[in-house]
């Protein structure tokens, strides 16, 4: 007697499991796309890259212009 | 990119960018480019691309000629992606992909070891550049990791191996490139 159990889990990792006499577990790993945890990982990681990046430029152009002007231009 | 802006076909992106389509339909499947104006989804959908879907393609196809693993391509890709949107919302109307073409801006990519990612910004008033660093490796094992960013003094001098990638290059062979004839 046996029976199978197959587990999409994160999007990235496939389970397979064998309940029986013979209990196995496959996984079948890596599927190639983001993890949901990953894309809010990247995502977060460039609001705060984003938020550093306009606090620079925003201190370079008190310290006198240049990208700046460019973001005020842009901006305008 | 542009307010009005006309959706490109993946005929367009294989002919801008000198690929096959697969290549190009294998990225979309994996989740590293998400076309913005229409995706497949049934029969008779067809994918069609923005200027920063190019851009993303651009990125992915110099990272992929490194063998790099699809999944640090597409969070490096998603990464941009989401840099790009949150700089419009921190400074409403500014263009990034413009700034980049028109040379006002230089920006770069440097991976060191695949796990160390340091965005470089240079030009402009920017006299030393700009180093922003952040530890992606965690996260590209599936750990629970979240991002922290510090300002580096300089690009780290003991590694060993690193990638580089020019992103303003890439956006001006891609955003700048014509159809073949």
């Amino acid at each position: 007697m046996c029976s199978v159990h197959a587990c999409l889990n994160d999007r990235r990792c496939v389970s397979f499991r064998l309940m029986g006499d013979a209990a196995v577990q496959l996984e079948v790993l890596g599927s190639g796309e983001l993890s949901d945890g990953m894309i809010a990982f990247a995502d977060h990681l460039a609001e705060l890259l984003a938020a550093e990046f306009v606090r620079a430029m925003k201190e370079e152009s008190d310290a006198g212009g240049g990208v700046c002007e460019v973001l005020e231009r842009e901006s305008a | 990119m542009s307010a009005v802006e006309e959706p490109i076909t993946l005929k367009e992106v294989q002919l801008r960018l000198g690929v096959r389509q697969h290549v190009l339909i294998h990225l979309c499947e994996k989740g590293v480019v998400e076309p913005d104006f229409a995706d497949t989804s049934g029969r008779g959908k067809r994918r069609q691309f923005s200027q920063r879907n190019l851009f993303e393609f651009g990125v992915a196809l110099v990272l992929r000629r490194f063998e790099l693993p699809i999944l640090t391509v597409g969070l490096v890709v998603r990464m941009l992606r989401s840099f790009e949107r949150a700089l419009g919302r921190v400074a409403p109307g500014f263009d990034l992909f413009g700034v980049l073409l028109r040379g006002q801006l230089a920006l770069e990519l440097v991976l060191y070891e695949g796990d160390l990612l340091v965005l470089v910004a240079k030009g402009g008033s920017f006299k030393r550049g700009l180093l922003l660093a952040a530890r992606i490796g965690d996260a590209l094992r599936g750990g629970a990791a979240l991002p922290r960013v510090a300002k580096l003094e300089e690009l780290p001098a003991t590694y060993d191996g690193c990638l580089h990638v020019d992103l303003s290059r890439i956006a001006r062979n891609v955003l700048s490139s014509r159809l073949s004839e």
